[in-house]
């Protein structure tokens, strides 16, 4: 795959169809995405704002679309939160386990526990993953979630130096989730969507201020409500299964709604950001033969407005790496220039949609 | 007529007896002869014509300061109300609290009537269980006004006994503490006695546990009271106790509690003077108790103009009460 099939760009005006299609599909509970074209326009003009401003004050949310190269069509979206809960609290549900111990009973039980907490408030959020099915087995959905850790590293200052990810929960096929019908509706009396809608968008943190502040005990719960702890919703496997690749902590925090595990990690810990190193580039001539041994790389160009991202299978050294014109072209970078690049452990047949 | 039942200090000649209603654990601390001690035991008996007692009707246990040297629990219930006045959402909860709120207070625990008693024309059931209760504290109200201030108990509780099912299991205990204890509650009551209620509380937890989380039939059980300790209820309800606050870690029941001062106002607790003489046989059964001792009488007695209490010269003998003019007698009337 020496030339790039895919590029992850900033989403602009005219992806509002592409994002009214994931939305649709999104299952209750994503409602970074709402499904809603005005709210969607909304979001929209929000992250072309967060690319564009040079004062960033940390409420911005950017928006990436994943473009194929071959077709032109928008084949997945991501986004991040620059800081999780801007202006208000970012509730989630923290995973504990304390130790009882009777002596005279000779009995030590150790209990789990679910403690709400604000620990996640002003991390950076990565959010609305979505990609079309027939590209989930290729190179193209690493692309679109780990390019985002490249684009906060590479933009430190407008981000926290720590990330989390919610992921969707286990519910069933009326859309009823196991983890709400045990705790949230004990205390609203309604599923989950109507509780949503009732909102209105406003924050979840509007919500969790009526959820007891006191610890939940597990062993107390039913034991669907139980097994849903930390349990993904089908559509959150493969973006989990990158995040889980990248290192992040996924065991120590949860959603507050659904039970879903909510992942969190120092940027600088993660794998994509951590084997990441500024390269210079060269063109490689138009006659150069394929190098089947090269390395599979990410590579972002070092623009906040003109972000461009890809991966390519290129050949380099400590201090630069070669890509072939049309790669350069789609980087929006001349030779000499400077990439991140960050090596994907990926093998080249992955390249092409399943 | 002489008092069909009196209630005294347990002896030795009891413990057989008493052996098969109580935990051989809570047996094993009693100290019997220190009627003075923290911790007693008083039997009921039935009066003999020759003024002997009998095998015991029946018996109650009485602690002050309870939880000075182990600690006691109870769950307290709250309440905390969660609302969202702009969405229309009000939600009042019920909110357990794990604590030793109780420590220091008095207690009566183990009311227990023999099996063998039948209901006769010497009384019920549930006349013997206010007997009990009522010598009891009398007993209570007499030594704690010999007491300096700081060392009276303020208050008395007794936990009732929580909603049973029909295999005899408290659904409290089942929807809520086994989650913590999965071992066998009778096997640990058998070994400690009431002990086990302070080792299990070890293993609840100590957060405070919104109600609606429980299982149902667990929220359902809270406060209420077993069928078989009605009678006990309505007797501490007579006697001046209402139902506080806490409920039993174990089955749920309510605890029943009074402050010295409401029972003071709620009962005519008296100390008065005796007046030996004619007793109109219909007056109104009194628990008599001298000012040391644990024995408790009831029988007919009548307060005359003066102020003294008027009793027979039979129940003066066998009192041991004598004309002495300063003879006094603490009396619920």
């Amino acid at each position: 795959m020496p030339t790039a099939r895919f590029l992850l760009r900033p989403c602009e005006q005219d992806d509002l169809p592409a994002l009214e299609r994931f939305a649709a599909a999104s299952p209750v509970g994503i409602t970074t995405l709402p499904n809603n074209r005005a709210a969607l326009a909304d979001r929209l003009q929000r992250s072309v704002h967060a690319f564009a401003t040079e004062d960033a004050s940390g409420e911005e949310i950017y928006l990436f679309a994943l473009e194929d190269l071959i077709s032109g069509a928008v084949i997945g979206i991501s986004g991040i939160a620059a800081r999780a809960g801007f202006s208000d609290r970012f509730y989630s549900f923290r995973n504990e386990f304390v130790v009882h111990r009777s002596k005279q009973l000779a009995v030590s039980t150790r209990i789990h526990t679910l403690h709400l907490c604000h620990d996640l408030t002003d991390v950076t959020l990565l959010i609305s993953f979505h990609i079309d099915a027939a590209f989930q087995h290729s190179v193209a959905p690493q692309l679109l979630s780990r390019a985002r850790l490249l684009f906060i590293a590479q933009h430190a200052q407008r981000f926290s130096d720590r990330v989390a990810a919610e992921s969707a929960g286990v519910d069933d096929a009326n859309g009823h989730c196991p983890f709400w019908d045990a705790v949230g509706r004990r205390f609203f009396g309604m599923d989950y969507p109507t509780v949503e809608r009732l909102t209105g968008g406003r924050s979840k943190s509007f919500i969790a201020d009526l959820m007891p502040p006191s610890p939940v005990y597990v062993p107390l719960l039913p034991e669907e409500a139980q097994w849903a702890i930390g349990q993904l919703h089908p559509v959150a496997e493969l973006p989990f299964s990158i995040l889980l690749d990248e290192g992040f902590d996924t065991d120590t925090y949860i959603d507050i709604f659904d039970g879903g595990p909510t992942v969190q990690e120092r940027l600088g810990m993660l794998k994509t950001v951590s084997r990441s190193r500024c390269l210079q580039v060269l063109r490689t001539r138009d006659d150069a033969a394929d190098d089947p041994a090269a390395p599979l790389r990410l590579l972002i160009n070092g623009s906040r407005q003109g972000f461009r991202a890809t991966v390519v299978q290129a050949a380099g050294d400590q201090s630069s790496l070669s890509l072939d014109a049309a790669t350069l072209a789609a980087l929006e970078l001349e030779p000499g220039a400077y990439v991140r690049a960050s090596p994907l452990d990926m093998g080249p047949a992955q390249g092409d949609p399943a | 007529m002489s008092a069909l039942w009196q209630v005294r200090g347990v002896q030795a000649a009891d413990l057989s007896t008493l052996a098969g209603w109580l935990p051989a654990a809570d047996l094993e601390t009693l100290d019997m002869l220190e009627s003075s001690s923290d911790d007693q035991l008083l039997v009921a008996e039935r009066v003999q014509p020759d003024g002997e007692g009998s095998e015991p009707l029946g018996c109650i246990r009485l602690r002050r300061h309870i939880g000075r040297e182990v600690p006691r629990y109870w769950y307290h219930l709250g309440r905390v109300v969660h609302a969202a006045p702009d969405l229309g959402l009000y939600r009042l909860e019920r909110r357990l609290l794990l604590g030793n709120d109780h420590t220091g207070a008095a207690e009566l625990s183990d009311l227990v009537i023999s099996p063998s008693f039948v209901d006769g024309e010497d009384g019920t059931h549930a006349a013997l269980q206010h007997l009990l209760l009522s010598a009891a504290l009398l007993l209570l109200q007499r030594d704690d006004a010999q007491l300096i201030a700081s060392e009276r108990c303020a208050k008395v509780i007794v936990a009732l006994p929580g909603l049973r099912d029909p295999s005899g299991n408290a659904p409290f205990w089942e929807g809520f503490g086994r989650h913590f204890y999965s071992g066998s509650v009778e096997q640990a009551q058998a070994r400690f006695g009431s002990l086990w209620l302070t080792y299990v509380a070890a293993l609840l937890p100590r957060h405070p546990l919104v109600v609606s989380l429980l299982h149902a039939d667990a929220q359902a059980a809270i406060g209420l009271i077993d069928q078989q300790a009605h009678s006990q209820r309505d007797a501490l309800e007579a006697l001046g106790l209402r139902a506080g606050q806490h409920i039993s870690v174990h089955d749920g029941g309510p605890v029943y509690e009074a402050s010295f001062e409401q029972l003071r106002h709620s009962q005519a607790w008296r100390l008065l003077a005796v007046h030996i003489g004619e007793v109109d046989l219909s007056a109104k059964r009194c628990v008599i108790a001298q000012a040391h001792g644990q024995n408790v009488s009831q029988l007919p007695a009548s307060v005359n103009a003066e102020g003294a209490l008027c009793i027979s010269a039979a129940s003066a003998r066998r009192m041991g009460i004598g004309q002495s003019a300063d003879a006094v007698v603490w009396v619920g009337i």
